[in-house]
């Protein structure tokens, strides 16, 4: 009798265990990840920027998603990777490039999927001839989260001050 | 004995309510993303209507407290006195006519934000009284309200249009990034 009942005591103690564990285990709402997200995302505009004034094509372009559309003043928009990448190249066809940015602010979704950013930048760029000019405006951009878990650009929009 | 099988009674209970308030943990969020997105949609056409009065409190009611506006030729407009100035000086162009159309609208998964862009034409009269036309491209960022709303929190737009000659073209870069010089407020 009193093993049976150990038993079956063992035997309701486990299901309740078992039935704790997978509670734990049931999808419940989604991790907020919006601090790493920034972070990352930080970084990857940071490496882009690097890359740019590095005048590395290639790379400047994998922080791009497949789709991208790059909007500059005084141009109509840009769609496509491989109008990005013509665009992009364009701009490190310069003999030298320092880009910098401030303010950035950057908004990321609850879900984590999608992020904004938006600031300031000043890009100095020094042509053929070795004139440097110093150019300032404002920036927006659309992040997207890759399925690799890596943040990319889906829209890269610019405004100048002037 | 009743001590004991009350407890395995009471172990069985308790599992079966950890059943019970597993199956009504909350499932992943509905997937609200195309109406929200056609929600976005539909609020940038009602402000491109809205815009045809061109009232400044009528354009102003659909940016968020927060909003952040980024003119071309001009600087962020962070604060709601700079925007309202930014808007206004824009509304009160002579002979302004200014529309807009989207040609992408997406939320995130999380129905918090989601993001609009698309085209605008601008037609007004030059300091001397002669008619010009100007379009272009704008980005949107929105977030949705407390009430349901989408409002606008980041709004952006630039000119298609070559940059205008400076007077004394002294170099001319042709940056594909933000060479520009346009010399009066076009859009």
């Amino acid at each position: 009798m009193r093993t049976d009942r150990a038993r079956s005591l063992a035997i309701a103690a486990s299901l309740a265990l078992a039935m704790v564990a997978g509670c734990s285990q049931a999808p419940g709402p989604p991790t907020d990840t919006r601090k790493a997200d920034e972070a990352a995302i930080t970084a990857a505009g940071v490496a882009l920027g690097q890359a740019a004034e590095a005048k590395d094509l290639d790379t400047c372009m994998s922080f791009y998603v497949d789709d991208p559309v790059l909007f500059v003043p005084g141009a109509p928009a840009v769609t496509g990777k491989d109008g990005v990448r013509q665009a992009l190249a364009g701009f490190l066809g310069v003999k030298a490039l320092k880009l910098e940015t401030s303010g950035l602010i950057i908004d990321v979704a609850r879900s984590g999927d999608l992020a904004f950013e938006r600031g300031s930048y000043s890009n100095t760029i020094t042509d053929a001839k070795g004139k440097t000019t110093t150019e300032t405006g404002k920036l927006a951009l659309v992040w997207k989260k890759q399925a690799d878990g890596s943040w990319k650009i889906a829209a890269d929009t610019n405004a100048s001050d002037k | 004995m009743l001590r004991f099988r009350s407890f395995s009674l009471m172990l069985a209970t308790l599992a079966a309510v950890f059943l019970g308030a597993c199956s009504h943990q909350p499932a992943a969020l509905p997937d609200n993303r195309a109406a929200d997105a056609a929600a976005v949609q539909k609020a940038d056409a009602d402000w491109s209507l809205a815009a045809q009065s061109k009232q400044a409190d009528t354009w102003l009611a659909f940016y968020a407290d927060d909003a952040v506006v980024l003119p071309p030729n001009e600087a962020m407009a962070t604060s709601k006195d700079e925007i309202r100035k930014s808007i206004t000086d824009l509304l009160a162009l002579p002979g302004l006519s200014v529309s807009w159309q989207t040609t992408k609208a997406e939320a995130a998964r999380s129905g918090d934000l989601a993001y609009t862009y698309g085209t605008y034409e601008l037609a007004s009269n030059d300091a001397q009284g002669n008619a010009t036309t100007d379009h272009g491209k704008y980005s949107e960022v929105w977030r949705k309200q407390a009430d349901g709303s989408w409002k606008c929190i980041v709004d952006m737009w630039s000119s298609d249009l070559p940059v205008a000659p400076a007077p004394a073209p002294k170099t001319k870069h042709r940056a594909a990034k933000h060479s520009h010089r346009r010399k009066h407020h076009a859009n």
